[in-house]
């Protein structure tokens, strides 16, 4: 409360002494406080922009606006502040404000004026208030953006009018806004600041909860010994008891396996007593070893055994015999810190003097709050189906593969790699990124719809009876593959942009935005998604696939060709990767090593969807995606945490559902 | 206590092998440093202990996969475990030396708490902190770290394996699993807030504590001696093991599990006993690698290095503990000569071939022309023709 | 008679496909029976669940008359118990010799830790040797089964069987496959079997039924179409429908 009338009482004579001469014009002001203008801090600056303001509008502004530009000089004789224009080798001078020649000059008869930043920006708002009243709306939007950023005191009075002055219906709305802040920032009226928050409570954009906050700012920790304590406390706070809330208040520890840390211990409480000059300082254990070693001599002569000083105890026993002998300060000890800090109440307050105000505005916070967490939530939600979609990109090649030919593809990852290379490559001859995309698409398709074949052709065929071989035989293929990629592209991340009309978000508010690119993702995995059901359940492909995946021995006695389907179903889930390599290489680095990134996950999603099955592979990348997205979400600075629980997660879930979600149910097979 | 089937010629066998070993140790012993020769400096004298690791941890990586049938990715991660957990004691007890000796100088004696300060500044001042984490309680006891060298990648071998051979996990899914273990324990050391340095990993492993004044050219030949007596004797114990009755219904598992379940057999027990015994060999065959490395990080665990340790013993031949050895050892060795650049290029008219490149596409390659040509490897090889001769 | 082993109203769906359905069987000490019914009709899901391979939906399967369940049981410890389960093709260890195959099924406690410290005693090796002789395979014990003939594939198979000491054996389509005289050969060896062990024996052959001479179950569509000797059941409208009437 002291604090508070002091600045006040403050404010109150600065104002007078402004008001204190008023009689000379605005030349003769700037001629008088020449060095201050020539050679201005952002200090020093705030008299000038306060005292100038009782002359002629234009006059002011004018000056303002040219000594913000950098165009005015000094004249060094005269220590006249000119406008200057320069004409071949000479300068012209000009009068500030009546454009009158003054003279030439050369270079070093002049000196320019150049304010630093902060003075430019103390300048900027000082002009605010002209230019908010100006005739052009383009000026006033402008200044109106200017003052937003910083908000003064005097900007209230200047708010004011200017809303109750403009005329364009929606720019005096957002005049009110920023009036708006002004008040709960400036404003004495406790009335009004209530109005403004009711007229608030819905809006749940950035500036306004910052604006909110401030009102719940509180000041440093302070104490007093009265058991009483006025004013509008914030939260007192109990030494190794409480910890402080996100609004200020505080609140009791309530199990010592809390999470949340006392605010003030003992010690820290005891600390700044002694600050604020209540009691003698703490006496820490580098004091006592500072002492110790300062005064090793005395100690030696009184027959202390320096070796033996190799612990607390034995270090406060010689610091006490230094203590006792006034050497050092006493000690003081655990109950003395203890008893001293209880006679002290600690509390914090407000900034903002009426506790209606910051009771209501707790009660706004809250529930902008609730509202902006619905937002979270969301995105969360849209965050899990992009990272979901992109699983389900890189795993539904490796699913049908592995449903079909009970083969796990190791090199699986090196097919997307080789999809995002394929669209780098194509971007450095067609330098239009949606031709160069929608080219990419098809050509990552056949390139590695032709690498699939080749490897089932190859290798894999050879490899059918045993699984395990086969995983071991496209270990060696991905080995090669990526130190191929890595010989050819080298080992730095290669661009692969995407076509601009993907930058940029779908803007809903503050906290909601959804940039294109993942709407994009989410899209092309919907497609792909409604592609393979075509042709899984519409195509005689798709027929005699699922036949194979069936049972093949069935599938070949009803003449179909396994051989044939096998490779055809090879290379088509190699392609899927492939085409997935393009979508992934838009938004992430195109390195030799993008599929391992990836296989892992790959892998997870086809064992925890279960084999053979389009919507268990979407079961499981929706699983693994949202998993992933929540666990970050608990824990955001920490990704690679994340990853950990989530793989730990799998192997749980395998406990549970060894076969997967849809796992295929039958008879066991004989052996 | 192990059956008759053992014929004499098992006995020749593995007395050959002893030999073998020892006479080799015995003569880079005397062309090294030690005795002046200087024919073998004292970095290749560690290179051949560390490929004699690699051979240990190749004969249980044979024995889990070869012979059980497990195709496991995680052997590695055990590997590196052992070697984090006896590097959490060198490099303990090392810092801990070094700020003794600085307190000598100070006027004042340091007290425990000083002690544990300026030690834990030491070795967490790379990532940010100077407290020393809990896992590190007993890091200053010896005995201790050897018993968690065993235990946490045991204890860590048994809680996996039991969950995933319970549930039936088997072939291509139980890869990809310890695949995905694997993955969990490097990104999990990766973070800075393991307690284990982050992606710093441990270092200075080569300098023992309280061997100081022992110079590396003599240190590196007690590890390397080291090595080749416990590559002696994990070789003379997973052999007799598999030409035993339980080597038997190993392999009876991985040829056809359901079987000998039908026999009476808790096939999950079998895997689990083979699963944690080979994690414990691995890790202790770590234990002996790292100090010879001098340091250790997240990286050595990533999934391609227990991938690479799959491609060692699939050279050198699955299913045969010489294969295994054989693969190790050649395949390590001539890819750490190819990849450091010792190895000359090649310059043809339009391309120069630099090894460093070119040389993992070949293993690559290579790896996949064994798998489809021999199965089981090189030896496998060798032995065919051998025998056709004969 | 006592039961050996009593089934109870046992069913079992894949994907609502009910593929035995309440179906109750029992049978006594060295007692022989017989399992028909044409494909599909729930036989070998019958003996997964005995073997404990497949748990049913609802029912038990009970163990002596000490009625222990087995469906609380895994697979090994039913095979420890005493179900010896011989498979439609032969399933031998290609890889091992005659002997190795006889020894890791032999009657042995089966836990890994006493494995590795279990030696192959004299009186381990007079059985094994005594079984040997009996299948006739006793020259060739250090042979490489794979390099078996069929027939030889087959008869090391029971011996691992007998090996084993079952009190239950199921035998699946035994004759599948084989000559005249290799079934009457067969029919022999249950015959003499069944002193002193119980079988069931699965088949879909009518005629091999015939000669076995036992008491005959027939399923169909997972439940019991009619029990009761041979001449009962193929006298059996219902069976005669099933059998011939489609």
């Amino acid at each position: 409360m002291r604090h508070v009338l002091n600045f006040f009482i403050f404010i109150f004579f600065l104002l007078i002494s402004v008001s204190a001469y008023s009689n000379d014009t605005i030349q003769e002001f700037i001629e008088n406080n020449h060095k201050l203008i020539a050679k201005s801090s952002s200090k020093t600056v705030d008299p000038i922009l306060n005292d100038i303001k009782k002359y002629n509008q234009d006059d002011v502004k004018k000056f303002l606006i040219l000594w913000k530009s950098k165009e005015l000089s000094i004249i060094k004789d005269s220590s006249l502040i000119v406008y200057t224009e320069k004409n071949e080798d000479t300068i012209i001078a000009y009068d500030i404000f009546q454009n009158n020649e003054i003279g030439k000059f050369t270079k070093k008869q002049l000196k320019s004026i150049k304010p630093n930043s902060g003075v430019r920006s103390k300048i900027d708002s000082a002009l605010v208030e002209y230019q908010i009243l100006d005739e052009d709306i383009n000026v006033r939007r402008e200044s109106l953006q200017s003052l937003k950023r910083d908000i003064q005191k005097t900007h209230l009075k200047i708010l004011r009018k200017a809303y109750e002055n403009e005329v364009d219906i929606n720019f005096r709305e957002e005049i009110y806004k920023v009036l708006n802040f002004a008040i709960l920032k400036f404003s004495k009226s406790e009335q009004e600041k209530l109005d403004v928050l009711s007229y608030f409570s819905n809006d749940t954009s950035l500036e306004v909860r910052a604006s909110l906050n401030n009102l719940l700012n509180t000041s440093d920790i302070l104490l007093t010994n009265n058991k009483k304590i006025t004013g509008n406390i914030a939260r007192k706070i109990v030494p190794n008891k409480t910890y402080k809330k996100n609004d200020g208040t505080s609140n009791y520890i309530l199990s010592s396996y809390s999470s949340n840390k006392p605010e003030l211990t003992y010690n820290d409480a005891y600390d700044l007593l002694s600050i604020n000059k209540k009691v003698l300082p703490r006496i820490t254990k580098k004091i006592i070893k500072d002492s110790l070693v300062l005064n090793i001599e005395i100690l030696k002569n009184a027959g202390f055994n320096i070796n033996s000083l190799n612990n607390d105890l034995n270090r406060l026993d010689a610091y006490n015999y230094l203590a006792s002998i006034n050497v050092v300060p006493p000690f003081i000890t655990k109950e003395e810190i203890k008893s001293s800090v209880d006679k002290f109440t600690f509390y914090t307050e407000y900034n903002e003097i009426s506790s209606q105000v910051t009771n209501k505005t707790k009660e706004t916070l809250k529930n902008i709050n609730f509202r902006v967490n619905i937002y979270r939530y969301i995105d969360l939600f849209v965050d899990g189906i992009s990272l979901s979609s992109i699983y389900f990109l890189g795993a539904i090649g490796l699913a049908i593969t592995f449903g079909v030919m009970r083969v796990i593809n190791m090199a699986h990852g090196e097919f997307i790699m080789m999809g995002a290379y394929t669209g780098y490559v194509v971007q450095q001859y067609i330098p239009n990124h949606t031709i160069s995309i929608l080219i990419a698409l098809p050509l990552a398709f056949i390139i590695t719809f032709g690498a699939g074949i080749l490897l089932e052709r190859l290798v894999i065929r050879h490899l059918y009876k045993n699984p395990l071989d086969t995983l071991l035989a496209t270990f060696g293929i991905s080995i090669a593959l990526q130190q191929l990629a890595k010989n050819i592209f080298g080992t730095q991340a290669r661009p692969l942009t995407a076509p601009s009309w993907l930058d940029g978000a779908l803007s809903i508010n503050d906290d909601l935005s959804i940039s294109y690119i993942r709407i994009a993702i989410i899209l092309m995995g919907l497609l792909f998604l409604l592609l393979l059901l075509f042709i899984m359940n519409r195509t005689r492909l798709g027929l005699e696939i699922r036949a194979v995946t069936q049972n093949p021995i069935m599938a070949s006695n009803m003449g179909i060709n396994p051989d044939r389907i096998n490779m055809l179903t090879f290379g088509f889930g190699s392609a899927i990767a492939g085409i997935a390599g393009v979508a992934i290489g838009l938004f992430s680095k195109v390195t030799s090593e993008l599929g391992t990134e990836y296989i892992v996950q790959s892998f997870m999603t086809v064992v925890v969807g279960g084999v053979g099955n389009i919507f268990g592979t979407l079961a499981g990348a929706a699983l693994i995606g949202f998993l992933q997205k929540i666990i970050e979400w608990f824990n955001p600075s920490n990704t690679l945490a994340a990853q950990t629980y989530m793989i730990i997660f799998i192997i749980l879930f395998i406990q549970f559902r060894p076969r997967g979600i849809f796992a295929l149910k039958g008879r066991v097979k004989d052996v | 206590m192990f059956n008759s089937l053992l014929k004499d010629t098992n006995h020749r066998q593995v007395l050959f092998f002893c030999i073998t070993i020892i006479l080799f140790s015995f003569i880079i012993t005397l062309l090294s440093d030690l005795f002046s020769v200087n024919f073998i400096s004292t970095s290749f004298i560690k290179t051949l202990g560390k490929t004699l690791c690699l051979c240990v941890i190749a004969l249980a990586m044979d024995v889990v996969w070869g012979y059980c049938g497990i195709l496991s990715l995680g052997h590695f991660a055990f590997f590196g475990l052992g070697g984090y957990m006896i590097g959490m004691w060198l490099m303990y007890k090392r810092t801990e030396i070094i700020v003794l000796t600085a307190s000598i100088s100070e006027s004042l004696p340091l007290t425990p708490q000083e002690i544990s300060d300026a030690i834990g500044n030491q070795i967490f001042g790379v990532v940010g902190g100077s407290e020393i984490p809990l896992i590190w309680a007993n890091a200053d006891n010896l005995y201790f770290q050897l018993a968690m060298v065993v235990f946490i990648p045991g204890f860590l071998a048994f809680v996996f394996g039991w969950l995933a051979f319970r549930s039936r996990v088997t072939g291509v899914y139980l890869s990809i699993l310890t695949q995905a273990m694997t993955l969990a324990l490097s990104l999990y050391l990766f973070q800075n807030d393991s307690g284990l340095r982050g992606n710093n990993g441990l270092s200075g492993l080569q300098n023992i504590p309280g061997y100081d004044d022992t110079s590396q050219s003599v240190i590196s030949i007690y590890f390397f001696w080291a090595s080749a007596l416990f590559l002696i004797l994990v070789f003379i114990f997973f052999f007799y093991l598999v030409n035993s009755k339980f080597g038997s219904i190993i392999t009876a598992i991985r040829d056809d599990e359901t079987r000998i379940r039908f026999l009476g057999y808790h096939v999950e027990s079998y895997k689990l006993f083979v699963f944690v015994l080979t994690a414990v060999i691995s890790a202790l065959a770590g234990a002996l690698y790292y100090p010879q490395a001098g340091i250790i990080n997240p990286a050595e665990i990533a999934p391609i290095a227990s991938i690479y340790l799959a491609v060692w013993v699939a050279i050198g031949g699955r299913g045969n503990l010489y294969g295994a050895i054989i693969g190790a050892a050649s395949v390590s060795l001539i890819s750490s000569w190819f990849t450091s650049g010792q190895a000359p290029s090649i310059s043809l008219i339009f391309y120069k071939i630099e090894w460093v490149n070119w040389w993992t596409v070949i293993l690559g390659l290579g790896f996949v022309v064994v798998t489809l040509i021999s199965r089981d490897g090189i030896f496998g090889f060798l032995k065919r023709i051998f025998i056709r001769k004969v | 008679m006592n039961n050996l082993l009593e089934v109870k109203n046992i069913s079992v769906s894949f994907d609502g496909f009910k593929a035995v359905n309440n179906l109750s069987f029992r049978i006594g000490y060295n007692e022989i029976k017989a399992v028909i019914g044409p494909n599909g009709a729930g036989k070998t899901t019958f003996m997964d669940i005995i073997t404990g391979q497949t748990k049913p939906d609802n029912g038990d399967v009970l163990w002596t008359d000490k009625q222990y369940s087995l469906l609380l049981l895994k697979e090994s410890e039913i095979a420890q118990l005493g179900v010896g389960r011989k498979f439609q093709k032969p399933t031998i260890f290609e890889n091992k010799t005659v002997l190795q195959n006889l020894i890791i099924s032999q009657k042995k406690i089966r836990n890994p830790f006493s494995v590795i410290f279990q030696s192959f005693n004299h009186l381990d090796q007079k059985k094994i040797n005594k079984i040997l002789k009996e299948i006739n395979l006793f020259e060739i014990k250090s042979k490489i089964s794979g390099e078996l003939s069929h027939g030889q594939k087959q008869w090391l198979e029971i011996g691992m069987l007998l090996t084993q000491e079952p009190k239950l054996l199921l035998v699946d389509e035994p004759a599948a496959g084989m000559t005249t005289d290799e079934r009457q050969q067969t029919v022999k060896i249950l015959k003499k079997l069944s002193l002193e062990k119980s079988i069931i024996v699965v088949e879909h052959d009518m005629e091999f039924i015939k000669d076995l001479d036992c008491n005959v179950t027939v399923l169909h569509d997972g439940s019991i179409l009619s029990e009761g000797t041979i001449n009962e059941v193929s006298n059996d409208e219902n069976v005669i429908e099933v059998y011939l009437g489609r």
